[in-house]
């Protein structure tokens, strides 16, 4: 009776227990499905919540948008993976919708191997991913369409894309969305669209170039132009020179009837190539730069100790790290977070960067955007021509205690630069009578206020200095490190009159650097540099002179040396060796406050914590000993 | 609830009354250092942040808080003392919670004395600090998840090795089952939703999408529900045990 008793126990607990389980998975299946944007964000730049840009975009919809997410359910069981990104895309575009008020359908669907929604998949250029022996190809990617046939496509979301899946889905719908979009002229003379170089292989285009192609409407100006069309909103100058006077009177009036100006010079573009035709220089728009109250220093390179990029450099034979003080990665310390622009932007790369400042007796308010540190200094551009001694450039330092500015808003009403009227272009009187009529629609001063950013740098606009590019699945693959592209499009976005894109942020893996490693390093580096320097001298010159001895050869090829001569190589040797033992040593050097910090570190958290707790668990028990001992002749 | 304050109180002191803990804590603050410092790399990494530390807690806790929950049980009921437990005016379900939570905040004391490390990587740079909070308060309800598994089996079986063994097993599963280890298993017969399931149940997938400073209220209520479950399953299992 008993045991019996005992079996329907342990069968009723098994039935709870089972139950229980059912409960258990019922429950999480439940919240899985339902409790979808319950969470809280605790990241510093709130990450994972969604953007303002964003929520412009999507309550400013007109039209409606079609997305479908394609994912076939087989690479999420092949790859875990790729399930948990693909509910986390499709969980975001839930709440696209949701904030969309309907403008935009989602559609999920599931491209099995040889099913029709597969050939839809590959019809709309979606890229397949081999997930199983078959051979069988996975899809993950998002086609998007609007009302009049647009389309847009993310082939496939990669996992090194995460940190950027807002942005990428947000630009994709606000290029569905915006049907007209704004007109940006480009005037470039550095081959920012890519192209063909002489007798080599085809160019691409410049990331950021296509990045903003996606969103507004770039059309690229001729290499002289004498209007400019009425429909451009902005203008867009990249390391403008050699323009002719026609030219530069087709910007100016451009200006003068309202129109907005963001412009790249460089007083050394390094991705400037040799051309016989034009050789490389600084840009050149002083006459519209002045009149518009801007003054650019020509021959100087903005440095900057505190924000200086470490690159590998060969020195004295050996590959050594060093802060090349021209090529600057900044960051929020150096914007001004206020402006619209920069308020988004984490750090920004520049290399060889120019220095601007406000021209005397400008009618224009000039606003720097970019800076360097009060530890800077303006370098001769010579210096950075040719070979450039990197090693000497940190060496010789010279903090100059003043913020330079690399980059600016100017606004304000300005004047033409050609207070006399249009230029006579060519000779004879049909020239003459062309400058008459254009005249007659001369504008002497800015009908509009000016509003202008002008950037001192065209560095800034190449992937090399803020992208990485990885081949995933035999697809090159942008990931920024810097947000170089996104000043870029806020930038244009700004200018070009909108402002729906700006609080939008690409939010890479921002790099946080142990910023006290990198002190001690820089300390290090100033005080054993010059020291380093002085020896590696010293060694080769004792080389030399140990060479200049052997050398002397006799008839039978054996060196002709005196004793004393003899004694001299000994001493050379000698000290050669002292001068490599040093040497060394100074490296050493160089890392010994960084190892030592390591080390400590190390022992604080792994042994400290337990040393600590083991003696106090020691005194403890002695104290306890002790007052057991102590108590035991009273109770006695 | 006073009882279970008691008996909560009384197994906590009762775990700083021999030296166990303090050898349970410094090895795995010693781990986790270790880890962190020499596996995760963490200072030739030079990123200010504490994902090379938080990375190794679910294999740390793997081994560990099954060493911890092997004693809770197993040994009461190897001495006898459960009787003794049982004779006392508490209820099952107060015994098994009281126990549970000490064990769970001895687990607390343990992480929070990872300290150091918040301090040095705040030394050394400028962390997401709204981050590293995100990643102990998702590190210690996977303690909780942990121990909850562990306390059950502890229940199960008089032999504190058996008891280890097992629960480190039924952990194991539970920190891999988004991979394919497991998959595969349910792949072959049960129906997508149960496989999305399983994989969803997965410590490392859950704790992951903590540890980027998210905390999705599906993921604690996963935790919860988690620690819940087994704590009732606890309940039975000592409840039948006891009447056997």
């Amino acid at each position: 009776m008993n045991a019996l008793k005992t079996i329907d126990r342990n069968r009723l607990a098994v039935i709870g227990v089972g139950l229980a389980a059912v409960l258990f998975l019922a429950v999480n299946l439940a919240v899985n499905l339902s409790l979808r944007s319950a969470q809280v964000d605790l990241t510093e730049r709130g990450l994972y919540t969604l953007s303002d840009g964003t929520r412009k975009v999507l309550t400013s919809l007109t039209e409606p948008i079609t997305l479908r997410l394609y994912f076939t359910r087989a690479l999420g069981e092949s790859y875990p993976g790729h399930q948990a990104y693909a509910n986390r895309v499709r969980e975001l575009l839930e709440r696209y919708v949701n904030i969309s008020g309907g403008k935009i359908r989602l559609e999920v669907k599931n491209p099995e191997a040889f099913s029709e929604v597969e050939d839809e998949a590959v019809t709309f250029g979606l890229q397949g991913l081999p997930y199983d022996q078959s051979g069988d190809r996975g899809y993950f990617g998002l086609a998007g369409t609007n009302s009049v046939d647009g389309k847009a496509v993310i082939p496939y979301f990669t996992t090194e894309r995460e940190p950027f899946l807002e942005y990428d889905l947000t630009k994709l719908v606000y290029s569905l969305a915006t049907l007209d979009r704004p007109v940006v002229g480009m005037v470039a003379r550095l081959p920012v669209e890519g192209g063909f170089m002489m007798g080599q292989r085809p160019v691409p285009a410049w990331a950021v170039i296509n990045q903003i192609r996606e969103l507004f409407d770039v059309r690229t100006m001729p290499a002289e132009f004498n209007a400019v069309p009425p429909e451009f909103g902005m203008l867009m100058l990249v390391h403008p020179k050699n323009l002719s006077d026609e030219t530069l009177y087709a910007i100016d009036q451009f200006v003068m009837r309202g129109g907005r100006v963001l412009a790249f010079i460089d007083p050394n573009a390094e991705t400037e190539a040799p051309n016989p035709q034009a050789p490389a220089g600084p840009s050149d728009i002083d006459r519209l730069l002045k009149s518009w109250g801007v003054t650019f220093i020509k021959d100087k390179v903005a440095a900057d100790l505190q924000s200086a990029r470490r690159v590998n450099v060969r020195h004295e034979g050996q590959i050594t790290q060093v802060d090349y003080v021209a090529w600057n990665s900044l960051d929020r310390r150096n914007l001004d977070t206020t402006d619209a622009v920069v308020a988004d932007i984490r750090d920004l790369n520049v290399g060889s960067a120019g220095i601007i400042e406000p021209a005397e007796g400008a009618t224009t308010t000039f606003r720097p955007l970019v800076t360097t540190s009060e530890n800077s200094e303006a370098l001769d551009v010579a210096k950075l021509q040719g070979r450039i001694d990197i090693v000497g450039l940190f060496r010789d330092f010279k903090p100059s205690g003043k913020k330079l500015v690399m980059a600016a808003r100017v606004t304000g009403p300005v004047k033409s630069a050609f207070p006399d009227g249009p230029p006579l272009i060519g000779e004879g009187p049909d020239a003459e009578k062309a400058r008459a009529e254009k005249a007659k629609t001369h504008l002497a001063e800015s009908q509009k206020p000016l509003n202008a950013v002008i950037v001192a740098d065209t560095d800034v606009l190449h992937e090399g200095l803020w992208a990485e590019i990885r081949n995933v699945n035999g697809e090159q693959l942008m990931v920024p490190y810097a947000g170089n592209s996104d000043f870029v499009i806020n930038a244009v976005e700004n200018l070009s009159g909108g402002d729906v894109l700006l609080g939008l942020r690409s939010r890479g893996d921002s790099k946080r650097p142990f910023l006290m490693v990198e002190k001690i390093q820089l300390e290090a580096e100033r005080k054993f540099r010059a020291e380093q320097e002085k020896l590696a001298q010293e060694l080769q010159e004792t080389q030399k002179r140990i060479e200049g001895l052997t050398n002397r050869e006799g008839a039978n090829g054996e060196a002709i040396l005196t004793a004393e001569e003899k004694t001299a190589i000994a001493e050379f040797r000698r000290k050669m060796i002292d001068i490599r033992h040093d040497l060394r040593n100074v490296q050493h050097a160089l890392r010994k406050d960084i190892d030592a910090l390591d080390a400590w570190l190390k022992f604080l958290n792994i042994a400290a914590i337990p040393l600590i707790l083991g003696f106090a668990a020691l005194v403890i028990a002695v104290v306890r000993r002790l007052s057991r001992a102590g108590a035991r002749p009273v109770t006695e | 609830m006073r009882n279970i304050w008691i008996i909560a109180k009384r197994e906590l002191a009762g775990y700083f009354a021999t030296p166990l803990a303090l050898v349970f804590i410094v090895i795995f603050l010693a781990l986790t250092g270790a880890f962190t410092f020499y596996l995760g790399r963490f200072f030739e990494n030079g990123q200010a942040d504490l994902e090379a530390f938080f990375r190794f807690h679910p294999w740390l806790y793997l081994i560990l808080i099954p060493a911890v929950a092997m004693r809770l049980w197993a040994e009461e009921r190897k001495s006898g003392t459960i009787e003794l437990l049982m004779t006392l005016p508490v209820t099952t379900t107060q015994a098994v919670l009281g126990k549970f939570l000490a064990a769970w905040a001895f687990c607390g004391i343990a992480l929070a004395l990872t300290f150091p490390v918040w301090v040095t990587v705040n030394v050394l740079g400028e962390p997401d600090n709204g981050v590293i909070v995100a990643g102990y308060v998702g590190s210690f309800l996977m303690a909780g998840a942990f121990m909850s598994i562990g306390a059950c089996m502890s229940a199960m079986t008089k032999n504190q090795v058996i008891a280890f063994i097992i629960s480190a097993t039924v952990c194991f599963l539970f920190t891999m089952s988004g991979l394919d280890l497991v998959l595969n298993f349910f792949q072959a017969w049960a129906p997508a939703l149960i496989v999305d399931t399983v994989a969803s149940l997965s410590f490392l997938v859950r704790f992951d999408a903590v540890m980027r400073g998210v905390i999705d209220l599906r993921d604690v209520l996963f935790f919860v529900s988690l620690i819940a479950f087994f704590l009732f399953t606890n309940v039975i299992v000592v409840e039948v045990k006891k009447s056997a």
